[in-house]
């Protein structure tokens, strides 16, 4: 839907419900009510969006609009400035670290930024030069969030730049490693060379070997041209193991150097002994020749590696994760601000892509067992040999170049380490941020949750919880409050959306008591009991039980008070999410004890924890961070425990935790402390997280086994004589592709990425015109 | 067909000035991010200069 369309239909279901929205006119959502300039010619719903509507406009840039409405991809949202200065970008020592000179005078340095979503904003950033007089060129890297910019230090400084790009709604932050990632440049295009030279020699050899079977089917070749041929493909062959194929050499020589069992190993000694055999039954016109074999087996392995290193470097640096979601929410490599910050952010950083690249247990145990397994596979094809040097000699070096090729220790060597890899990218999409396999791994065995409330079962907002008062008192207080920029005026006006077309009129409000107006002829007041017994208004002793039963449930009172009378009584607090008592139902359904623990008012956790089936033993209110450091480490004697939090004060029992999650809104230590980020709110993303633990563990040890079986099969069909090197060559990639299709099509995560705006309610889809919805909308 | 002992090592010579020119390109950052140049794709050229209009709203 294009962004207008959308901003329409918002605007149509906004009139049928009896008040007009207008439309933010860089954005196009809908402005909230109390940010509406009356008499103004067009409505912004934030700063952000004004400030950069006039940037745009101011530029000749109005194609900007065109743009989105034509990239499929683009969602709505406000527009993100902050209004820094970046002076510190001028600083010599900045410069130094970041910026580098470039021919032709020009400087040039690398910027992530904030708020890049989809097509539109490339096109916007890479027309920085129209907009900054003296930047040069200006290129985005969409996924990654990456501007590169080359400008003129005699026209423009550095800082001008970041504030124009700040303006234009893309907060940049000087990117990270530019050293670490300019030699990881280097090294992927030279490994792509490398690829390129194996796909080149494959496909040669593979053209020559076909001629040359050709001419043994169809009735001769003339000795002449199959020696040509052959040797052709001796050097094709040659050069092929020579330059990308050096690679499993040099990786085989380094594991019997340090006596390490390496997946090289036994791939080097493959190759080795067909080129071995190749170029002796070339040179001395005897058998069968290899080449075509080894360069395909060299150009695929060398594929799957890229494969394999291009997913994990998407899953940590976080898969393209749609909307506005901020640095925090999958770019793992992120920001150094200034002096200060600058030690700890750096360091938070560093914590978790060490966390990243760290292997988890499953991942340390297969290593293990592949090494082992090179070790049997070589000893066993020795023996082969042996065996058949005295059977047949003619077959022995066929047989055991066939046993070693053909025995693949995929399951341990590819499909774990992806299958870990998939699921975090997957969870990435999911806006749940792993920081390392092994967190996943954990939870894939049952234990104690142990969850802070705010936020996690409730909603963390002001909402109406209770109502006690008769239905017609409801259009008042929605008209009355609708001019109120206050939360307990927003849960009212979210509660009650229709307000009968009535208007409120002499509104007085009193900060911290209450407001009153004159609604459809009526006196009006509402507020806390005190305001209302200051505006004279008496409690009949029926309300009274009402307000006591609100009090107890420690809920927040809000009186009305209609012509001087006592109306209703409403209960306000933080609401329970409706999806809470079913996760924690289904959480129990997967073996976990639930438990919460959080520092707010004992009162308030036990009706809370009572709304959603927790016995009251297992609901702990005003609890320290050191009392729930305490119950954390008491917990973890007896069985793995998850501790859910969100505050600075969960940070500590955090780490203490087996495994640690932060929750969306978090303070930055929990985000630190934690092994997993959800920027969802609610629990429907713990569900998810334990399920899909539960489906990659699975998944791999399906694979572990049909590995197993595959190679014992495989392996006896070798050494008994009855497949040729060349049926060895095909069933081994078969093998790989099976497991690694097995990694792929784990049932973990579910596929469709959720985008910034999606909530637990819709499951993660696009929100419809819910007044939650809308009222998420703008921050 | 004795010419094929001049064709393929001519053919071959030419496949390695194909490879050459990938390492090339790729050593020159051609192949460094495949995603943004397909969305790059989508914007048109600038029009001409239009004269001082109403912001146009997305529709």
């Amino acid at each position: 839907m294009s962004a207008a369309a959308v901003g329409a239909s918002q605007a149509a279901r906004d009139e049928a419900s009896g008040h007009a929205s207008p439309a933010c006119a860089h954005c196009g959502l809908p402005v909230p009510s109390g940010l509406i300039e009356s008499g103004a010619e067009r409505q912004f719903c934030c700063n952000g969006c004004r400030s950069v509507w006039g940037v745009l406009h101011s530029c000749g840039l109005e194609q900007y609009y065109r743009v989105r409405a034509s990239a499929a991809d683009s969602e709505l949202v406000p527009a993100a400035t902050t209004g820094r200065r970046y002076d510190e970008f001028d600083d010599p020592t900045f410069q130094q670290l970041y910026v580098r000179p470039v021919q032709g005078g020009l400087f040039s340095t690398e910027f992530f930024l904030q708020g890049v979503h989809c097509a539109a904003c490339v096109w916007l950033v890479e027309k920085l030069p129209v907009v900054a007089a003296g930047v040069v060129e200006s290129l985005l890297d969409l996924p990654k969030s990456l501007v590169r910019i080359t400008w003129d230090p005699m026209r423009i400084r550095t800082s001008a730049i970041a504030r124009t790009l700040d303006s234009l709604g893309y907060p940049p932050h000087p990117a990270r490693d530019v050293r670490t990632r300019n030699l990881r440049r280097v090294d992927e295009r030279r490994f792509l060379g490398r690829i390129a030279v194996a796909g080149a020699c494959t496909g040669n050899a593979m053209l020559l070997a076909l001629a040359l079977y050709s001419g043994s089917v169809s009735g001769g070749l003339s000795a002449e041209l199959q020696t040509f041929f052959r040797w052709l493909s001796m050097a094709i062959g040659l050069l092929a193991l020579a330059w990308p194929g050096s690679l499993f050499f040099r990786g085989a020589w380094a594991a019997l150097r340090t006596r390490t069992p390496h997946l090289d190993l036994p791939i080097a000694i493959g190759l080795g002994v067909g080129a071995i055999a190749g170029v002796i039954n070339t040179v001395f016109s005897l058998g069968e020749i290899y080449f075509d074999s080894l360069t395909v087996l060299v150009f695929l392995l060398l594929v799957g590696r890229w494969i394999q290193y291009r997913q994990q470097r998407g899953a940590a640096a976080g898969d393209r994760v749609a909307a506005g979601t901020i640095s925090l929410s999958g770019r793992l490599e992120i920001i150094t601000q200034a002096a200060g910050a600058d030690t700890r952010v750096g360091k938070l950083m560093e914590l978790v892509e060490h966390c990243a690249r760290a292997r988890p247990p499953i991942v340390r145990f297969t290593d293990r067992i592949a090494g082992w397994f090179v070790v049997a596979a070589v000893a066993l094809s020795l023996v082969t040999l042996a065996y058949w040097l005295q059977r047949q000699p003619a077959r022995a070096a066929d047989n055991a170049a066939a046993l070693l090729i053909v025995t693949c220790p995929c399951a341990l060597g590819l499909a774990t380490p992806l299958a870990v890899t998939v699921a975090i990218g997957r969870g990435a999409r999911r806006r749940i941020l792993i920081k390392g396999g092994d967190a996943l791994e954990k939870l894939a065995v049952p234990g104690t949750i142990v969850l802070d409330k705010t936020g996690t079962i409730t909603t963390g907002r002001t909402a109406l919880v209770r109502w006690e008062g008769p239905e017609h008192v409801k259009p008042l207080v929605a008209a009355l409050e609708r001019s109120v920029n206050h939360p307990i005026a927003r849960a009212f006006v979210d509660a009650f959306p229709n307000s009968a077309g009535l208007v409120a009129e002499e509104i007085e409000q009193q900060l911290g008591g209450g407001v009153r107006g004159l609604v459809g002829g009526h006196r009006v007041v509402i507020g806390s009991p005190a305001y209302l017994q200051s505006a004279d208004v008496v409690i009949p002793p029926e309300l009274r039980a009402s307000l006591d039963s609100i009090l107890a449930a420690g809920l927040t009172p809000v009186c009305v008070a209609v012509d001087g009378a006592l109306a209703a009584c409403a209960g306000l607090g933080d609401r329970v999410r409706e999806d809470a008592p079913v996760a924690i139902a289904r959480l129990g359904r997967l073996g976990w004890k639930v438990r919460v623990l959080s520092g707010d008012h004992p009162d308030v956790v036990a009706a809370a924890a009572r709304r959603i089936a927790i016995p009251v033993e297992h609901a702990v209110g005003g609890a320290t961070p050191e009392a729930k450091l305490a119950e954390i480490e008491q917990l973890v004697r007896t069985s793995p425990v998850v501790m859910v939090g969100d505050g600075v004060n969960d940070a500590a029992a955090l780490t203490a935790a087996t495994v640690g999650i932060a929750v969306h809104g978090g303070a930055e230590a929990s985000l630190a402390a934690a092994d997993v980020y959800l920027n969802r709110p609610g629990l429907a993303g713990i569900v998810e997280l334990i399920h899909a633990a539960r489906g990659m563990m699975r998944m791999i040890r399906i694979a572990l086994v049909t590995s197993l079986l595959y190679n014992a099969f495989a392996a006896s069909l070798a050494v008994t004589g009855l497949i040729s090197p060349l049926i060895a060559a095909i069933l081994m990639p078969i093998s790989s592709f099976t497991v690694i299709g097995l990694a792929f099509g784990q049932r973990s995560f579910p596929r469709s990425p959720i985008s910034a705006r999606g909530n637990i309610i819709n499951g993660g889809r696009e929100p419809t015109s819910t007044p939650d919805a809308r009222a998420a909308q703008c921050p | 067909m004795s010419v094929i002992y001049i064709l393929l090592p001519v053919a071959l010579f030419i496949a390695a000035v194909a490879v050459g020119a990938f390492i090339w390109a790729g050593r020159r950052g051609e192949f460094d991010g495949l995603e943004t140049p397909a969305v790059r794709m989508l914007f048109d050229d600038d029009p001409p200069e239009p004269p001082a209009r109403e912001p146009k709203r997305p529709d």
